[in-house]
């Protein structure tokens, strides 16, 4: 079981790499957890996640082979 | 220019500004053609001026947004006849430009309108982050 994590923005600097592969986790809940034991202050930032490119609200079962992205607030133009 | 174009490499240049205005106006429906060009300012923060701005984005959402975007537009407008969003990706420097949005429409109204929409829209759905470098070579993401 390993999902794609991909992060953008400032997400990306902070993560030290646009994208990571996580193993063994289950949903997005447990997966944020993860995350945030790597990036300092997570909590502190404003993002939305996504799943296989759909914007998701609350906990996401994952599956094998899923991506996710850690999205900060868009700023296009 | 083929209307699946929304992303390009560096900046937007005027000759694709050109090309895009020219193959969209293509046929004798259209009685108005809307442009915006977004470019990049000299923007001053703490006394360093910005050199330049790295975009970056999510290709595979953007390409969905993009379509989303023009299923929006050409519902909320029916005199539109066509929607072309070019947004840069990478490095552009300061007084380039980099968005491209280009409406045409059977009249000036409904072009103007959806154009405006249109450059809203993009700022509020394209999964697209910059960051601002500076002359000094620092950054900061905004």
């Amino acid at each position: 079981m390993s999902v794609r994590v991909l992060f953008f923005g400032f997400l990306a600097e902070r993560a030290g790499a646009p994208e990571k592969r996580y193993e063994a986790v289950t949903d997005t809940n447990a997966l944020e957890a993860m995350v945030a034991g790597e990036i300092e202050g997570l909590q502190e930032y404003s993002y939305i996640v996504s799943v296989n490119r759909q914007a998701i609200r609350g906990n996401t079962p994952l599956n094998d082979g899923d991506e996710v992205a850690f999205l900060p607030p868009f700023a296009g133009g | 220019m083929s209307r699946e174009r929304y992303l390009v490499q560096g900046a937007v240049t005027h000759a694709m500004i050109g090309e895009t205005v020219g193959a969209d106006a293509t046929g004798d429906t259209a009685g108005a053609i809307s442009v915006f060009a977004g470019q990049v300012r000299a923007d001053v923060f703490d006394g360093r001026t910005v050199a330049a701005i790295e975009y970056s984005s999510y290709e595979a959402m953007l390409k969905e947004a993009v379509a989303g975007i023009r299923e929006v537009i050409f519902n909320a407008f029916s005199d539109v006849k066509t929607v072309t969003i070019i947004h840069s990706t990478g490095v552009v420097k300061a007084g380039e430009i980099s968005l491209l949005v280009v409406v045409t429409a059977g009249h000036r109204d409904q072009a103007m309108r959806a154009c405006t929409h249109t450059v809203e829209l993009v700022k509020e759905k394209l999964p697209v982050w910059k960051k601002e470098i500076f002359e000094d070579e620092s950054h900061r993401w905004v």
